[in-house]
C-alpha cells in the first residue's frame, strides 16, 4: 500500500518537478522575489500537489515556526536546496518524511527542550515540556507503544501550529476543551482506557467554562488548569482542593482548617469536587447549604442529624443577612426617589454586600459561630443603612407637620384682608 | 370721600415744591390715574380674578425657575443628580422645587378655567378680539412651558412622556422628521435634547412669554374690562383699593394653597431615566397633554387609509383651531345675542377635555 | 360721638398694624427658604470630575486612604517610594472594597484574596480585570484624583 502510494508520487513528481524547474527559473528572472523561497525545493513541488500533499504548504504559511524562518526540513530533514529529487529527500540528507507517532515527543523535543536555542525567540520560554510529558498518563502510554495517545501534534496540530495567544490556535484557552474533547468526547476512540467521556459536556455547563467562552476571560480553568498542560494527569483525591485553591485561595485556606478536610481524606472523597462536582462546577448558589434538596449536604449527612441542624442554621444566617440587604436596598431606593439624603447609607452598603460575600466564603469553615460572625458584621451595616433609609422616609412624610404654619397665616392674612375690604366697602356704601 | 382725597393730594402737590425723587420719577400722573381708574363688577367679575391667579403665579414660576436655576445641571450625566441634589441636600430645596412645579399645574389650570370663562361669557368679542388671541397663545405657551420643563429632571416617565411627545411631530406634513431633528438636536433623547429643552424653557420662552403678556395687559388697560352682555347699566368698583384688595386675598389664598399642596404633597424626584430600558406602565404626559394621549389611544391604527394617529392629531387641532378663531366667527356676539352654536360648543369641549383627563388618570387602558 | 370715632380710628391703626405684621411675616416665609437656598452649601456640589481626597501629610508612605468617588470608591496609595496613586476601589471579581496591604506593598481584595499590583493590574487570584486606574494631582498640600480622560 504504501509502496503504491510511494510510485504515483514519484511518477507525478516528476511532472511537478519540471514545472517546477520552469517556475524557479522564471522566479531567478525577477529579482523582486525572495531568493530563499524559490530555493525550497519542498515547497516548489508540493504547493502545485492536490490534497493531502498539498494542504501542508498551504497550512504551513501562518505557522509560527514559518513565521520564525524554519522550514520543512526543520522537522522532516531532507536538502531542500538541491533541485535533485534523490538527494532533496536522501536519508544521508536526515530525510525522514512522516514522523512516526512515538517520534514525535522527541521530535518536537530536539529545539524546544534545547533552552540556548529556545532563549532566541522568547527568554523567559519554558523548555521542560518533554519531562512533563514523560510523566503524563499520555506520555506513560506512549511509551509502552500506545499510539493512540495525544502527542504533541494531537494538540498543537503539525503544520499550522499557533502561539497558544492566537484565538485560532487549538491551543487557545477557550478552545482547549474543544482540542481535548476529540479524544476524550469519543466514546468509540476511549474503548478500552474506562474512564468516562462526559467531561467536555460536563465541563460546558461549569461556570467555568461560562467564564471562559462566553465572557472570554482568560483567567478562567479549562481541562489543563487542573490536568497540567504537558504533564496531564487526573488530580488524586486529596490535592483536589490545591487544583482549586490555585485561585479559590480563602475558600481553600478555610476548607482546610475545616473538620471535612481529615473526614474526606479518610474517606477518600475529592475534597471541593465532593460538594461542586468536578467538570460541572455549576454556579454556587445559597442552596447549596441547608438541610433539605437541593442542599448538597443532604447527600451524606442523616436527616435530624447535628450537622444538619448546622447546615440549616448557617443558611438561616445567610438568608438573614440576605434579607435585611435587600429591604435596605429597596428602602434606600425609595428615600431616593422622594428626593431624600441617603447616599451615605446607600455608600455603606457596599460594606454590607462585601459582607454577604465573605458570608459564602465563610461557609466553607463549616462552622456556624464562625457563619455568625461574619454574618453579624454584614447585618450591622445593613440595619445601619436600613435605619437611615426608613428615617429619611418619615423625615420626608414629617415635613408634612410644617403644613399648618401656610394655613394660619393664609386665613388669617386672607380674612384680615376681607375684614379690610369690608370696612372700606362699608364705608363707601353708607357714603354712597 | 375719594374725590375729596384727590383733590387734597392734588393741592398738596400743587402747592409743595416736588421731591428729589417725584421730579425723577415722574409717578404721581400714574398713580393719579390708578386712583381713577374703575373696574367693571358684576356677577361673572370673580372668574376673571383667575388671570390675576396665572399672573402670580407666572412671577413664582418665574423667581422659583431663576433659583432652581442656581443648582440645576442641563447634561444627560448630572441633570437628574442635581434635581436629586437639590431635593436632598440643599437647605429647602424640595421645597421650591416642589413649589415650581405645582405652581407650574396650577398656573396652567388657572388658565384653563380663565379662558373658558372669557369664552362662556363672550369677552373676546369686538372690539377685544386680540386680548382673546393673545391669552390663548399665553395658554399655548405655558403648556409649552410645561413641556419643555418635564423632561429636565431626566427621570424614566419624564423621558418616555418627551419620546412620545416629540414623536407627534412627525405628524407634521413634509417637514415633521426635519422639526423632530431640530428639537431634538439628535436621533434620539440625549445631551443635545436636554440642552436645547433647557434654552426653551429658561431662555427662550420666558421672553416671548413676557412679550404676550404685556400686549394681554396693555390691550385691556386700554380697551377696559369687558362687560357682560345686555347689561343696560353697569356698576364698577374703584380699581385701587376695592379690586386690589380683592385680587389680594384671592392671591394671599393661592399662595396659601400653593404652600400647602407643596408641603403636604411635595414633587417626588422618581427614577432616573434608562435610554436602554423599555417603556414603563403608566407612563402619561403631564396632565394638560394626557387629553390629547388618551384621545390618541381610542383612535384605529388606520381610519379610511389615513393613520389614525396623525387624524386625531388634525382632528383635535382643528377643533383647537376653530376655539381660537372664535372671535372671529362668533358675529351673533357683536350683536349682543347669546347663540346656542357657541355655548354648545365651548360645552362639548369642556366635556371632552374633562372626559378624557379623567379617563387618562382613572381607567387609562 | 367723638369718642367713638377716636376708638375706631386707634382701633383701625391697630388693625393696619396687624395686617402689616401679617404681610411681614409672609413676606419673610418667602424670603428665608429662598435666602438659605441660594446661600453656598458646603453639599451643593455635583461635579464628580474631580475629588479632593487627602492632604498630603494625611497619607504616609506605604499607606492609603479610601474616599468616595462619585456613586463608588476609590483607593489613594502612597507608594514605599512616596508616589500617589488612585484606583478604582471596587474589585473586578465580585465588587467588594480592595485594601492596601502594607505588607505586600499592592492592593489586596479580602473576600477571595484577589491581589493587584500599583498600576491596577490583576496579578493573582480571581479577579478578571485590572482595577481602573485614576489620574491624581497635588496641587500645593492637597491631593486631588480624577477619571483619566
Amino acid at each position: 500500500m504504501r509502496r503504491i502510494a510511494w510510485i504515483s508520487i514519484k511518477s507525478f513528481g516528476l511532472a511537478a518537478i519540471v514545472l517546477a524547474m520552469g517556475a524557479g527559473l522564471a522566479a531567478a528572472q525577477t529579482p523582486a522575489k525572495p531568493a530563499g523561497k524559490s530555493q525550497n525545493a519542498c515547497i516548489n513541488c508540493h504547493q502545485n500537489l492536490p490534497g493531502k500533499l498539498g494542504d501542508p504548504v498551504k497550512k504551513f504559511k501562518k505557522d509560527v515556526h514559518a513565521q520564525k524562518g524554519i522550514t520543512c526540513v526543520g522537522c522532516h530533514g531532507g536538502d531542500q536546496t538541491s533541485s535533485n529529487f534523490a538527494v532533496i529527500k536522501s536519508k544521508e540528507n536526515g530525510f525522514i518524511g512522516r514522523p512516526k507517532v512515538t517520534d514525535i515527543p522527541e521530535l518536537c523535543s530536539k529545539c524546544h527542550s534545547h533552552l540556548e536555542y529556545m532563549r532566541k525567540f522568547s527568554p523567559s520560554i519554558d523548555v521542560g515540556q518533554l519531562s512533563s510529558y514523560k510523566t503524563s498518563v499520555h506520555g506513560k502510554l506512549l511509551a509502552k507503544g500506545d499510539t493512540k495517545v495525544a502527542t504533541c501534534a494531537s494538540c498543537h496540530g503539525s503544520h499550522g501550529i499557533l502561539p497558544a495567544s492566537n484565538a485560532a490556535s487549538s491551543v487557545y484557552p477557550p478552545n482547549v476543551s474543544e482540542t481535548c474533547s476529540k479524544c476524550h468526547s469519543d466514546t468509540n476512540y476511549m474503548k478500552g482506557y474506562k474512564i468516562p467521556t462526559s467531561q467536555h459536556n460536563d465541563y460546558l455547563q461549569s461556570i467555568h467554562a461560562e467564564l471562559l467562552m462566553v465572557k472570554r476571560d482568560l483567567s478562567a480553568p479549562t481541562c489543563n488548569d487542573c490536568h497540567g498542560n504537558h504533564g496531564a494527569f487526573p488530580p488524586t483525591v486529596n490535592s483536589v482542593s490545591g487544583m482549586c485553591g490555585q485561585c479559590h485561595v480563602n475558600n481553600r485556606n478555610l476548607f482546610d482548617k475545616s473538620p471535612h478536610k481529615k473526614a474526606f481524606g479518610a474517606l477518600r472523597l475529592p475534597e471541593c469536587a465532593v460538594c461542586h462536582s468536578n467538570h460541572k462546577v455549576l454556579r454556587a448558589s445559597d442552596k447549596m447549604v441547608g438541610d433539605t434538596p437541593p442542599s448538597v449536604c443532604v447527600s451524606c449527612h442523616a436527616k435530624g442529624s447535628k450537622q444538619l441542624q448546622t447546615a440549616a442554621n448557617i443558611r438561616a444566617q445567610l438568608e438573614g443577612l440576605k434579607n435585611v440587604i435587600g429591604q435596605a436596598n429597596n428602602k434606600l431606593e425609595s428615600a431616593e426617589h422622594l428626593g431624600m439624603e441617603v447616599s451615605e447609607a446607600k455608600f455603606n452598603m457596599k460594606e454590607a454586600r462585601s459582607a454577604l460575600i465573605k458570608v459564602r466564603t465563610e461557609i466553607h469553615t463549616f462552622s456556624f459561630p464562625d457563619v455568625k460572625k461574619k454574618t453579624e458584621e454584614g447585618k450591622k451595616v445593613a440595619e445601619g443603612a436600613l435605619q437611615a433609609a426608613l428615617a429619611a422616609i418619615q423625615e420626608f412624610h414629617g415635613r408634612r407637620r410644617w403644613v399648618i404654619f401656610p394655613i394660619v397665616l393664609t386665613i388669617f392674612l386672607a380674612g384680615a384682608l376681607y375684614l379690610k375690604l369690608r370696612e372700606i366697602e362699608g364705608n363707601d356704601r353708607n357714603r354712597g | 370721600m375719594r374725590k375729596l382725597n384727590t383733590e387734597e393730594s392734588s393741592s398738596a402737590k400743587t402747592d409743595s415744591t416736588p421731591s428729589w425723587l417725584t421730579s425723577r420719577v415722574p409717578l404721581a400722573q400714574v398713580l393719579e390715574f390708578l386712583s381713577h381708574k374703575t373696574v367693571p363688577w358684576h356677577r361673572g367679575s370673580h372668574w376673571y380674578l383667575f388671570g390675576g391667579i396665572a399672573l402670580l403665579l407666572f412671577c413664582v414660576q418665574v423667581a422659583t425657575g431663576i433659583m432652581l436655576m442656581f443648582y440645576y445641571v442641563p447634561t444627560t450625566d448630572a441633570a437628574y443628580e442635581s434635581v436629586l441634589l437639590i431635593s436632598a441636600k440643599v437647605p429647602f430645596g424640595w421645597l421650591i422645587r416642589s413649589v415650581h412645579s405645582w405652581s407650574a399645574n396650577l398656573m396652567i389650570l388657572a388658565l384653563f378655567i380663565h379662558m373658558f370663562s372669557v369664552f362662556f361669557m363672550r369677552a373676546y368679542r369686538a372690539p377685544r378680539e386680540l386680548i382673546w388671541v393673545s391669552g390663548f397663545l399665553l395658554l399655548v405657551l405655558a403648556m409649552t412651558f410645561g413641556f419643555s420643563g418635564y423632561l429636565l429632571p431626566f427621570t424614566k416617565l419624564s423621558y418616555f412622556a418627551t419620546k412620545i411627545g416629540t414623536d407627534l411631530t412627525k405628524l407634521v406634513p413634509v417637514i415633521g422628521e426635519e422639526m423632530r431633528l431640530f428639537l431634538l438636536g439628535a436621533e434620539t433623547i440625549s445631551g443635545p435634547t436636554i440642552t436645547r429643552f433647557f434654552a426653551l424653557h429658561v431662555a427662550i420662552l420666558p421672553p416671548i412669554f413676557v412679550l404676550f403678556l404685556i400686549a394681554h395687559l396693555v390691550l385691556i388697560q386700554l380697551l377696559g374690562m369687558s362687560e357682560p352682555m345686555g347689561t343696560k347699566e353697569s356698576r364698577s368698583i374703584p380699581f385701587f383699593p376695592n379690586f386690589v384688595l380683592r385680587e389680594s386675598i384671592v392671591w394671599v389664598l393661592v399662595l396659601g394653597l400653593l404652600a400647602v399642596l407643596s408641603v403636604y404633597i411635595p414633587w417626588e424626584v422618581g427614577e432616573k431615566a434608562d435610554p436602554l430600558a423599555p417603556a414603563p406602565a403608566g407612563i402619561r404626559p403631564e396632565w394638560f397633554f394626557t387629553f390629547l394621549s388618551q384621545s390618541l389611544k381610542y383612535i384605529p391604527a388606520t381610519v379610511l387609509g389615513i393613520e389614525g394617529e396623525a387624524l386625531g392629531v388634525y382632528a383635535i387641532g382643528l377643533g383647537g383651531l376653530i376655539f381660537f378663531l372664535v372671535p372671529f366667527w362668533d358675529r351673533w356676539a357683536d350683536r349682543g345675542i347669546r347663540h346656542w352654536v357657541v355655548t354648545v360648543f365651548g360645552i362639548l369641549a369642556v366635556i371632552y377635555l374633562v372626559t378624557m383627563t379623567s379617563l387618562a388618570y382613572f381607567k387609562p387602558y | 360721638m367723638a369718642s367713638e370715632n377716636i376708638f375706631s380710628v386707634t382701633r383701625r391703626k391697630l388693625f393696619d398694624f396687624v395686617l402689616g405684621g401679617g404681610f411681614l411675616v409672609l413676606a419673610g416665609a418667602i424670603v428665608y427658604p429662598a435666602f438659605r437656598f441660594l446661600l453656598p452649601s458646603k453639599f451643593a456640589s455635583t461635579s464628580e470630575g474631580s475629588v479632593r481626597v487627602a492632604k498630603t501629610s494625611e497619607i504616609k508612605p506605604n499607606s492609603a486612604k479610601h474616599f468616595r468617588f462619585g456613586s463608588g470608591i476609590g483607593v489613594l496609595v502612597r507608594t514605599a517610594s512616596g508616589e500617589f496613586r488612585a484606583f478604582d476601589g471596587t474589585c473586578t471579581h465580585l465588587s467588594c472594597t480592595v485594601q492596601y496591604r502594607k505588607d505586600l506593598e499592592h492592593l489586596w481584595c479580602a473576600c477571595h484574596n484577589g491581589h493587584f499590583d500599583l498600576v491596577g493590574r490583576n496579578i493573582q487570584g480571581p479577579p478578571p480585570k485590572p482595577l481602573q486606574q485614576y489620574e491624581v494631582k497635588v496641587r500645593g498640600e492637597e491631593i486631588f484624583v480624577s477619571r483619566k480622560a
